[in-house]
This record gives C-alpha cells, structure tokens and sequence, in this order.
C-alpha cells in the first residue's frame, strides 16, 4: 500500500556508501519493529530502505579489560539471555528482560532502540546509567558520543543522516538495576523507567553513581540532582529519603494518553528508589507482590 | 464411550494452529478487486457532494450515497422487526461520527485501491458535535437526527433521546416503605472495544445470474442475507451467505458489519468480486461495548431481606442504533433476576444519541454493567448491615422455580437448575483467605491485600414458553450415511468458544458413533433454514437442540428402516455403541444378539430404494435457563504505585452438563482475564476537540491484560456445578457470556476489602487507585 525501495546492505562499508549516497532518502532498517510502525504511518514513502539486521559485525556482545562492547545490531533477545550481561551489567539486562514480549525481542535491536530516540526507549536509561559510550561512522569517519550526549528530544539524536550507530561501550558495573512501570507487564510502552548504576568504597559510601529516568522528559535523562544527594553518604534511610525528594527536580513530565504528569511525579521517586536499593544491594523495605 | 462431558481435542485445532483454517479474508477469488472505504474525519458533518472522477480515472469503481438504495435499517435483526429503531442507510448523507463510512472504492490492486479512496473529494459542511449523554439531552444541542423509524412508524427525535424504557413491577413504592435502610449509589462504566482477533471483513461474488454469494465475518449468516437482500433490492434466493470460520465475536458481529452490504454493493456495481477488509484502526472505529450510568436504589430488612430495588440507566450509544432498546430491556432483566427483591422492582432507562461509534453487543449485553452495580450494591450492603455476603445472597437470590427474565420483560421462563449455593459454599472454601480477609480498618502495610465476591449469570439462549420481542430459533439437517457416519447442516456459528465441537458430540450421542463419524457440512443459507445468530449464550442450547431435535427424528426414520431389515418393530429397537465396530449398533433392546449396524440398515435402505435416514427441521427452545457464575478474587494494592495484582482467583461456573471441560474452563479463565481488563485496564476516551479517540484505533494505547497479568496458572482455581439443565441437550446450558458478569464487581470488592476504598466506577487504573489512596491518606512513599 505505501512505496519505498529496500535495499540490504551486506557490510558496514557498503551500508555507509549507501548512506552517503541516498543522503536524506535514506532510512536505516535493523530490526524493522519501529520502522514498520513507520511504514503504516505513512511516514517512510518514497524512502531508500537500508537494511542492516544481517551485518554480521553489527552484531554481538565482547568483554574485555572490564570494558564491554554491544553491536548495534545485537538483538534485544541476545541481551536479555546474556549470562555476561546478568552479571556485569545487570541493568540492561532487566531491561531487555521487560522489553515489549519475546517475538518482538527476537526483532529489535539495541541500535534501533537508542536511534529511535523514544522518551520511553527501554535501553536508554540504562546504557545513561552505565554512562555509555556511542560509536559512530559514516563513510570515511568515525567518532564517539557520550549517551548522555546523544540525545537531543523525543526521536532526535545527534546522529547525522548519512550515520550510522556501529557500537554501544562501557564499563561494566555488577551494582546497578533496573525497574520499569508500564500500563501492564508485557508489550508496554513504559510509564516510568528508572535505572541506577553504583560504586561504593569499602565503609560503604558511594563513590560514584549514575541514574537515570526514561518517560518523564522530552528524552530519557540522568537525574543529576537524585546523584548529588546520594554521593559520597551511606546508602542509609536519610540519604534515601534525600534522594526521594531530589528526583522531582531532575523530571518534566507531561500528561499523555498513558498516565497524567502527576501520576509520573508520585510514583518516579518510589521507581528511583527501588533501583537505587537495588543497585546498591539493599532490600528497599517493599516489593512487588508478584 | 460417550464424549459428552469428556475433554477431546478440539476438531478445528490442528487447521487453526497450523495456519490453514480458512476465515473470510482467506478467500481469494479470480479477477477480484480490493476495496477501501473512506472515513469521515469528522464526527458530525454533512456531505454536500463526493466527486469521484480522479479515483475513477485510476481505474476505481466508486461507491457513494448516490450509488445505493436508499434503505432505512437496523442491522441487527435478532429483535422482531416492530420491536426495532432503524436509522442509518449503506452510505449516509451525513457522518455521525470520525471513522464512519462516507464512500468506498475498488481497484485491482489495494495500492491502487488506497490511492483512488485519497483521491475522493469530499466537501463536507462540518456541523457541531456532542459527545455526552447529559450534553446531548440539552436543548440546543447538536442534534444528530430528526427523525427515525420504529417498526414502520416514523418517530421524531427529540434531544437526542433515542430510546426511553420504563418498566414497573410490583409495588416498588410499598417495598421501600417497608425496608428499614435504604441503599442508593451511583455507577458508571467505560466504553470498551471488543478487539475480537479477526477484524471486519468481506468477500462478495456477483454471479451471472444476477445474485450474489458473499462471506462475510458473521455471527448469523440468515441475518446477512436478509440485510443484503433489502439493500441489494434481490430476492432473498438470490443472495447465498456462506458459512465460514469466525475469528472471535465477543458480539461485535451480532449485527450485519457496516463494510458487508458496502463491499456487496461494490460488487455488484463493478460486476466482479470485491474483498473489504477493515484495518484495526478502522475496526477500532466500528462498534463499542455499551457505555453505562447507572444510579442504584435498594431497600433492605434488617433481617437481611431486599424489599424493593429501583435502577435509573443513562446510556450512551452512539451515532447509530443498534438496539439500545433491547440492551436496556436486557439490562432491566439481569437486574430484576439476579434477586427476589420480593417482585418490588423499577426500571427507567433512557438511552442517547452521541456523535461517538455506535455501540453494540459485548460479552453479556449490559449484564456485565448492571451485575457491577448491583453486586457492588450487596457488597455495600453486608458490609453496612453486618450480614454475611454469602447468607445475604443464598437468602436473596433467585435459584430454581423462580421465574428468570431471560431477554427483558418479554421473555420469562422458571428456573430448573441452578449452582449458585454449590457454587457460593463450596467456592468460598477454595479461596482459603475468604474466611480470614477480615476488614479494610484492619489492614496495614505498604501492599494492602483483599478479597472479594460476586455472583452473576446469563441466559442461554433467548426463547421461552411465549414469543416475545426476540427471535429464537434454529435449524438442522441430519442424514445417516451408508456407512454409518452423520452428517449435519446447520447455519449455526462458532465464535471460537467450541460451539461446533458440542453439536458434534450431540450428534454421536443420539447415534452411538465415535466423535471422527460426524461431521459438520458446509453451509451456506441457500442450504439450511433459518438461524437467528449465535449470541446470547446460545450456540449449544438453543443451537444444539436443534441439531438434536432433527438428529431424534432421524434416529427415528432409521430404526423405522432398522424394523424393516430385522423383523422387528421399531419400538423395540435401540442404538448401543460398539467400539469395535467402530459405529452405532442397532439392537433389539437388551438383546445383541440381534442386531445390524447403522451403516448396514442404511445401506440396505438404499439398495432397497426406501431412501435416506435424514430429517430436517427447524427447532425452538422453550426455557430460557440462566447459567450462573461466582466470581472470589483476592487483590494486593501497592500503596506506593496504585498498582494491583491478582494473586488468586477462584471461579464457578454452572453450565449444567460441561460438553467439554476444558472448553469451558478457557472460556472461564478468559473471560476473566478479558474482566480483568475491563476493571483495570481498559477505556476509550475521546478528544472533546476533535472527536477522536484518545487512542486513534491504535493497539498501542489500548492495553488489555496479557497472560502474565493473570494469576499464577495454580492459583486460577476453577470449578463447575453439578447440575444438569433438564431441557438443555444433555443437560446442557451455555457459559460464554456469564463467564464475564460476576468478574467486575468481584474484583471491586476485594478492593474495597483491601483498602476500604469503594469504586463505583471503571476502570480502577493505579492512577486513580492512587489518587484516591492518596486521598484517604493511605498512599506510602
Ligand atoms: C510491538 C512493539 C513493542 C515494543 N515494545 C518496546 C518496549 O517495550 N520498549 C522499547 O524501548 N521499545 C519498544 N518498541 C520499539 C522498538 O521495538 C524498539 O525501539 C527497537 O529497539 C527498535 O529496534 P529495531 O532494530 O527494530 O529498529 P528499526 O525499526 O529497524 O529502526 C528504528 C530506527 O533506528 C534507526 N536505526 C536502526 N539501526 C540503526 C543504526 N545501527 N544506526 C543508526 N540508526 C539506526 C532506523 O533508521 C530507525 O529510524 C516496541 C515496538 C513494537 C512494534
């Protein structure tokens, strides 16, 4: 019913002379799960379709000297049954856990998702709060973007168009968790995500921390405010009512179809603090009763 | 070994798991064209002219208001015709609503199909919309039509009312006089969309003889033919509907869907075969669950007795009628059954004209609604009153001997089985925690946990010992074949629940054959007679008994053939079963010494040219038996999100003899799940600006409840009644739609036993379960 031509590129080199060549008609397509959205939507007609799924060097999940590299085709599916993950970055491992429901994990990738740039995009608050690196390349160049960098609204990102994502780096960090609050518990788009990453020293005090919202602002954001009240204390009862408190300043939430601003605002400190509790290995004194 | 009441595997599994089951969008016919209809993007607007020349240049075949009979209808037939409302035409002068049909086209392909429908210029006189029920009502509000028709009396509309229902039984003034409390409560229930897995759709094939065969997504195929036979302007032997898969109804295709006379006036237009398929945001746009207000009075006795009840309904259902009439008939009906209320009970219902999609049937036609009400109401009450919810019930309710109101006043019949005390004692020891949920004050922590009760039912079927207002009856032909298996037709539907698994378990046990020796044929309505839909809980009592009716008489000839070949009188003879043969073995009563099979007997018959075993009749029932359900839910409130779960449900159903156990438990657990929804989850609100809905007909922001919303699978504890239903086939009554009416106010309850917060409106979001949390100072941080 809509027009566009598809194009599969079999190599990153191919992918981004095509890039260069189809410039503002190109449209990357990895695992299609926002782009057939697109499609419907009329928004994609008259479009050069690239498509990347069966890059091979897109792909995969490396450790190595702590630090640990994710390629940008690499499915939410393989992240969500990756034992390293589990254990070395458990944040984004719940996260891929939560994601949508298993058919569509099976399709979408980590690079669509951050590209995509939804204020709701499940990886986002994690890969902000293991303070991830984005690599990028166009034909000829390529460079480095902190995430914290990458986005600039609801589906802008610093991204050029004849860019593309090749990688997502960082250092792995055992002590972070993730939580996601949606309309049910599968194939939701989430009201509130949180995700928090931490280092404490031997007597206990946080020596650096990370975390962050999605959902509650034009883009998935750090919640630098809820970091300074915890760095450097004991992740005791004080401190975190401190960073209850702290979290509505980092947020703007907005009404829409899913849940009211005031909905979002009540229940992101009770998010934030369960990722914080988590991260930091401490039972925050309420669970789920499922 | 007889299969009734036995779990087999589903006829229709392997075809539906494996992909092949053929649905009317599977139906692909030589030289067919695609259709697309265009879509009013105005909720109330009047269409001064469609110019078509550009799509038809394209090559399209175009359908406008100017292209149809102007036939003033109702396409729900189900109602006798002077009980009926008819207001709406194929294509409409004036759009009532966003999303409603204005014009369709057709081309050879659906792109070019898609492109030709852009290419409609439409100019539209938009005109002001109303979307409230108590906005509509106002004098100088927007006013949708002037007048309709009623029967075959023309009627003035005014403030938009459409419909007023009063009903006054008893002596309500008197029964309240005497109550020692008097109760009184407002409720009010969303409109919901029936999301049924396959959207509407249709395939229609002019012939050369100047008819027209269609499939079409249906829940009566009769009620099709007739509708298209009106607006085509044929003779009825010249439309043929077919009989095809349904992919779920939950009632959305009670009526004749408003793209299946469009697509068939295409095609006879264009002269060749057209398919229109509804898009789900169309689908999204084409009928909704009927949305409800309703304000509740009850007196009671302090001996726990209900003296009287009084129920005022404001509904609100749409831009066209699709029998807000009979819904509220309906409504009166479940309300007046559910208690004795000692005969003292008030109905009025008004029902209004919106500029919203018209409502329609869902899974218990307002009974879903008004059981929230009312059981919400006896919650209220016990816990007011001290009396004990389950002693209050059994005190009050109406069980066996009473009269049940199975379709609205007009149809009445005594109930002869009835569950409910099984169902309420026994259930209430199967949910452990029942005993100790102790009460709201009592409760502490950051997640609150309750539990909750409720009881409904709904009818099976709509006939009773007098015609009323409904249609209800149905047709079967059934023959012996020469090799002993059976075939059967009948236009009777499945709407997925299993309703065709059940008639072909009647038919082996009238013949003693094993369940791979029967057969259901294709059907269509040039080859049976008439079936007045599947709804209404119908399919296996009403349905079923009259495949077992026809399946008797044909029994008969045969013996009668049987008598002939051994000597014997028929009287004498019976039909046993006999697993090594393979098929039913003709007897001299008590006596196997003497005998023939069935294929034998047939056979012979037919060497002999006295012809075939087969009968075909049309059948009535006379009872309108309810199937009742109780619904025990404990619920955990995180006072910190608003957030509740499930953790355990225990769920009764009384459907006298269960054909299939473990269809009817999916049909339980589903509809439990799809209650879930229904007070949790869902809701379509509209955008008072534009009309819209919030969600655009889009999934995304519609969410129902998933599988992992659902209670762990070993604490979904379900259970059914030991009853048999002395006039159902086998024993049998129906379960699908009852298996929703208890489920709302169940989960309510327990709710309110939780946290002492009384919801008398849906849905409960963890939004609004917060904010009232909040309110009442029990939200945590
Ligand atoms: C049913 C359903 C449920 C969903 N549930 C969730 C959910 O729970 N959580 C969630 O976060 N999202 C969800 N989504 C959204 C979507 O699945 C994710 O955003 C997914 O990660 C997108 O990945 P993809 O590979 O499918 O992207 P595509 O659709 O292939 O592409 C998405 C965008 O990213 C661009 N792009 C893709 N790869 C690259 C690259 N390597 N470099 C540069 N640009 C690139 C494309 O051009 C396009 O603009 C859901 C979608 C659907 C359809």
């Amino acid at each position: 019913m809509k027009n566009f031509e598809f194009i599969k590129a079999p190599d990153v080199k191919a992918a981004l002379a095509l890039l260069d060549k189809e410039k503002d008609n190109a449209y990357l397509v990895a695992g299609s799960t926002n782009a057939m959205v697109d499609i419907r939507a009329g928004k994609v007609n008259d479009r050069t379709l690239i498509g990347i799924r069966d890059i091979e060097a897109l792909s995969g999940i490396k450790f190595s000297r702590g630090k640990i590299t994710i390629g940008a085709g690499t499915t939410i599916s393989e992240i969500a049954e990756s034992s390293l993950l589990a254990k070395k970055a458990p944040v984004l491992f719940q996260a891929a856990n939560q994601f949508a429901d298993p058919t569509t994990r099976n399709s979408a990738t980590i690079g669509g998702n951050i590209a995509n740039a939804s204020p709701a995009a499940d990886t986002a608050p994690p890969l902000l709060a293991l303070k991830a690196e984005v690599v990028i390349a166009k034909k000829g160049s390529k460079r480095r973007v902190a995430m914290e960098d990458f986005f600039l609204g609801v589906n802008k990102t610093v991204l050029e168009k004849d860019e593309l994502i090749l990688a997502i780096e960082f250092s792995a960090n055992p002590h972070s968790a993730f939580y996601k609050v949606g309309l049910r518990n599968a194939m939701a788009i989430s009201v509130v995500t949180a995700a928090a990453s931490v280092r404490k020293d031997k007597d206990g005090n946080i020596t650096d921390v990370a975390i962050a919202l999605g959902s509650v602002a034009p883009k998935p954001v750090r919640a630098f405010n809820a970091e300074k009240a915890v760095l450097g204390k004991k992740a005791d009862e004080k401190t975190i009512a401190d960073l209850m408190k702290a979290v509505s300043k980092d947020i703007s939430p907005i009404d829409d179809v899913r849940a009211s601003a005031e909905y979002r605002k009540d229940i992101a400190p009770v998010i934030v603090k369960r990722v914080f509790c988590k991260a930091c290995g401490i039972c925050p004194n309420e669970g789920r009763t499922k | 070994m007889s299969v009734i009441g036995k779990n087999t595997p589903r006829i229709d599994g392997p075809a539906k798991v494996s992909g092949k089951q053929q649905y009317a969008s599977d139906i692909i016919i030589p030289g067919m064209m695609y259709a697309v209809t265009l879509r009013s993007p105005y909720p109330h607007a009047e269409i001064l002219s469609i110019d078509t020349s550009e799509a038809e240049a394209m090559g399209a075949v175009c359908l406008t208001y100017e292209d149809i009979i102007p036939v003033i209808y109702n396409e729900r037939s189900v109602s006798v015709p002077a009980a009926t409302y008819r207001d709406r035409t194929v294509l409409p002068k004036k759009a009532r609503h966003i999303g409603e049909p204005i014009a369709a086209v057709a081309a050879d392909t659906e792109e070019l199909a898609y492109k030709a429908m852009q290419a409609l210029k439409v100019e539209y006189k938009v005109l002001d919309a109303v979307y409230e029920p108590e906005e509509a009502m106002k004098d100088g509000a927007p006013q949708l039509y002037d007048k309709i028709y009623f029967g075959d009396e023309e009627v003035i509309v005014k403030n938009n009312i459409g419909v007023v229902r009063n009903i006054d039984e008893g002596d309500s003034v008197g029964g309240f006089a005497r109550a020692d409390r008097i109760f009184e409560e407002d409720f009010e229930l969303p409109r919901i969309y029936h999301c049924q897995l396959e959207t509407k759709g249709c395939v229609a094939a002019p012939d050369t003889e100047g008819g027209i065969t269609v499939w079409a997504t249906a829940q009566s195929i009769h009620g099709n033919r007739q509708l298209l036979a009106q607006t085509l302007g044929l003779p009825l032997s010249k439309v043929n509907v077919k009989k095809i898969t349904l992919g779920g109804g939950f009632g959305s295709s009670i009526q004749v869907n408003t793209v299946t006379p469009i697509c068939a006036a295409l095609a006879m237009k264009a002269r060749r075969p057209v398919k229109l398929l509804s898009a789900r945001e169309e689908d999204f746009y084409s009928h909704h669950k009927y949305p409800s207000k309703f304000h509740v009075r009850i007196g009671v006795t302090n001996d726990g007795v209900i003296t009287a009840a009084h129920v005022k309904a404001l509904i609100d259902f749409g831009a066209h009628q699709i029998q807000p009439m009979s819904f509220m008939g309906c409504v009166a009906g479940w309300f007046a059954s559910l208690y004795k209320y000692e005969g003292n009970i008030k109905f009025d219902g008004v029902a209004v004209y919106t500029n919203k999609t018209p409502c329609c049937a869902m899974q218990g036609y307002g009974n879903p609604q008004i059981n929230f009400a009312i059981e919400s109401m006896v919650d209220i009450i016990c816990n007011e009153m001290g009396f004990d919810p389950i002693q209050f019930r059994l005190k009050n309710y109406r069980g066996t001997g009473e009269e049940f109101w199975g379709q609205g006043p007009t149809i009445r019949s005594i109930i002869k089985s009835c569950g409910v005390e099984e169902s309420l004692v026994e259930g209430s020891k199967l949910m452990e925690e029942w005993a100790t949920r102790g009460k709201p004050e009592d409760k502490h922590g950051d997640i609150l946990t309750g539990v909750g009760l409720a009881r409904g039912f709904h009818c099976s079927g709509t006939a009773g010992p007098k015609e009323g207002e409904v249609i209800d009856y149905s047709s079967a032909l059934v023959k012996v074949n020469e090799d002993g298996s059976i075939d059967c037709v009948t236009p009777v539907m499945d709407h997925g629940g299993g309703t065709w698994d059940a008639l072909a378990k009647i038919l082996t046990e009238v013949f003693k054959v094993p369940l791979n020796m029967v057969g259901l044929s294709p059907a269509d309505t040039k080859n049976t007679g008439y079936d007045v839909c599947t709804h209404a809980t119908r399919g296996v009592y009403c349905g079923g008994a009259a495949v077992y009716n026809a399946a008797v008489k044909c029994r008969d000839k045969l013996l009668e053939f049987a008598g002939r070949v051994m000597d014997e009188h028929p009287c004498h003879l019976e039909i046993v079963e006999n697993e090594e043969l393979g098929q039913g073995f003709i007897q001299v009563k008590g006596f196997p010494q003497k005998g023939r099979t069935i294929g034998e007997v047939a056979k012979i018959a037919q060497i002999n040219s006295w012809g075939t075993a087969m009968y075909a009749e049309s059948f009535r029932q006379k009872n309108c038996p309810p199937c009742f359900t109780t619904h025990f839910v404990k619920v955990a409130v995180n006072t910190r999100t608003g957030e509740i779960t499930i953790p355990k449900v225990v769920i009764y159903g009384d459907c006298g003899v269960a054909m299939n156990p473990d269809l009817l438990y999916g049909q339980l657990i589903g509809s439990f799940n799809r209650g879930l929804g229904y007070v949790l989850y869902e809701n379509l609100p509209h955008d008072e600006r534009t009309g819209k809905l919030k969600n655009n007909g889009l999934l995304v922001d519609y969410k129902m409840p998933t599988a992992v919303e659902m209670p762990k699978a070993e604490n979904v504890i379900v259970r059914h009644a030991h009853t048999y239903e002395p006039t159902g086939p086998f024993g049998a009554k129906g379960i699908g739609e009852a298996a929703l009416a208890s489920v709302q106010a169940a989960i309510a309850n327990a709710i309110y036993n939780a946290t002492g917060i009384r919801f008398t409106k849906l849905p409960i979001t963890p939004e609004i379960m917060l904010k009232a949390l909040q309110e009442k100072g029990l939200a945590h941080k």
